[in-house]
């Protein structure tokens, strides 16, 4: 699998078309245009080996480049509460950090979360997080709640849990990793120790993202989620009247296109990619989040398999 | 600055802990924005982390006198009826309802956002009248402020009241005698304060602002060499 690196470009929105052109020719993916007056954002992936390149042309258009390393992941950022106790400072802020480094983050506030015997998850909470690629709890300063209560909520998630919460800790129970210094807490996070402590959530996000890559490089998906994204945005015409500013959503195993299900999930199914028919390769389900449709690739393998057994019916 | 504010642990649990350390921070920080500094004169926040109980005690500075119309606005009278001056707007909403609901509404003109006219009543009556119990709102605002302090999750209450105090024990499980009983046993005790080396653990540090290495990296033409 080629290595691919994300990067955002801030600069002035004349000639940014060449930056795109560019993109393009090297095989990369735009995932984000914004052109806001003059000015223009774009968030996209090159190849490794012709970053050197793109680097040229930015100097060349006087624009900032900035590394975005969490670039093509979904994450979950979740509260206990939906009260002020817990909003809006620690979880906006972690939430805006995690999008300034490139990955699509939904802020998810549970019912029960609260306290310590009575704190619940329920099964629509559960399949919710499970459709992001990592679930980032922020819990609070007991540091007793932490390490013998607050594990039930994420116990039984299926995908990489990274928690935040107040004391100093090596590790919390069940927990893909911990960062400490962030929990309850009344005020922004504004100077530099704070920011650091987001840099390294941003890091522990970013491990577990690797964890998950290397889990699914295994047996990897016949396409890139970013191919199909590219692919699902060139057939779908309603795509560019969607109102949502990523409508396409690039997840490590998946997409997540935000069209109601019932007009669109037998569209999708039809796109063809490399041969294949998308409802032969992925599962088209309706997602949790509203009504949109999340499609999860399947493992090369089992494509293999269900497409032997097909032929197999046929003979 | 005399200490207001003292957070202590109860039972089991850690002295220092770094959930106590920042239940002050929390608390100082509703504190200023509800104003309530001068109203109270003490805060003690009792927490027993494992069984799990918050215990919250504000006693309260010397009660505020009720707010009489002589002292809130300037009174004129005029052919017309009595003009009621005011200098601020802090307790106008008051002053209306209170108006509107002795008057009737018809009585009352709101001339300008300063002024207003009754034509009926005497200036006497008038300025003996109370029209704003800054007690009752300072006391609510109180309310709030324990109700920011203490952990969302524990909504059973035991509250406890008199002229000059207020108790709250809460806890997410029922509330025990002998947990009210400690909890009075522990207050009847003098607060102690949390060390400043302890307390400087968690407290907010300003470093001098200086480039991170990451943005070092940044591809930017216009930055000198």
């Amino acid at each position: 699998m080629r290595e691919v690196l994300g990067f955002t470009f801030e600069g002035g929105g004349y000639r940014h078309q060449e930056l795109l052109e560019l993109v393009e020719d090297l095989g990369g993916s735009i995932l984000r245009v914004r052109l806001v007056a003059q000015e223009a954002t774009i968030m996209f992936l090159v190849p490794e080996e012709d970053v050197e390149l793109v680097k040229k042309l930015v100097q060349d258009l006087r624009g900032k480049l900035t590394s975005v390393p969490l670039v093509g992941s979904e994450i979950a950022v979740v509260s206990p509460t939906m009260t002020r106790h817990h909003l809006p400072h620690p979880l906006c802020d972690i939430a805006e950090y995690l999008r300034r480094m490139g990955a699509k983050t939904n802020m998810v506030g549970l019912s029960r979360g609260v306290g310590q015997r009575i704190c619940q998850l329920n099964l629509k909470e559960k399949n919710l997080i499970e459709e992001h690629d990592v679930a980032v709890f922020v819990l609070g300063n007991f540091e007793y709640c932490l390490l013998e209560h607050k594990w039930r909520l994420y116990k039984d998630i299926n995908i990489p849990v990274v928690v935040v919460g107040g004391p100093e800790l090596d590790r919390v129970p069940h927990a893909f990793a911990y960062v400490s210094g962030i929990g309850r807490i009344p005020y922004r996070t504004r100077t530099l120790s704070e920011i650091g402590k987001l840099d390294e959530l941003a890091k522990a996000v970013g491990r577990a993202l690797d964890e998950r890559k290397k889990l699914i490089a295994r047996d990897p998906p016949l396409i890139s989620p970013l191919i199909l994204k590219g692919e699902i945005e060139n057939r779908i015409e309603e795509l560019k009247r969607c109102r949502s500013p990523t409508p396409v959503v690039p997840q490590l195993d998946g997409v997540r296109v935000k069209l109601p299900y019932d007009r669109f999930a037998s569209v999708l199914a039809q796109i063809e990619i490399g041969g294949y028919r998308l409802s032969d390769i992925a599962d088209i389900r309706r997602s949790v989040m509203r009504n949109f449709i999340l499609v999860k690739l399947r493992p090369s393998s089992r494509v293999e398999l269900e497409k032997g057994r097909r032929i197999g019916v046929l003979a | 600055m005399v200490e207001k504010i003292f957070v202590e642990s109860m039972g089991e649990s850690r002295a220092y802990d770094y959930g106590i350390l920042i239940s002050k921070v929390i608390a100082e920080h509703a504190f200023t924005d509800l104003a309530l500094g001068k109203a109270v004169e003490q805060l003690r926040i009792l927490v027993d982390i494992k069984e799990p109980l918050f215990a919250v005690h504000a006693r309260l500075g010397p009660p505020l006198p009720p707010l009489r119309m002589e002292d809130y606005a300037q009174l004129e009278e005029n052919p017309d009826g009595i003009h009621v001056i005011i200098r601020d707007e802090t307790y106008v909403a008051d002053m209306l309802r209170v108006l509107r609901e002795r008057f009737g509404r018809e009585k009352v003109k709101q001339v300008d956002r300063w002024e207003t006219v009754i034509s009926v009543t005497s200036l006497e009556e008038l300025k003996r009248m109370v029209i704003a119990e800054p007690q009752t709102k300072m006391v609510d605002r109180l309310m709030d402020a324990v109700q920011r302090i203490i952990p969302v999750g524990f909504r059973v209450g035991f509250l406890e009241h008199d002229e000059n105090s207020i108790t709250l024990i809460a806890s997410e499980n029922p509330i025990r005698e002998e947990w009210i009983r400690e909890v009075k046993d522990a207050l009847k005790k003098p607060p102690k304060p949390i060390p400043p080396e302890e307390l400087e653990k968690v407290r907010r540090k300003v470093e001098a602002a200086e480039v991170m290495p990451e943005f070092k990296d940044i591809v930017a033409p216009w930055r000198p060499g």
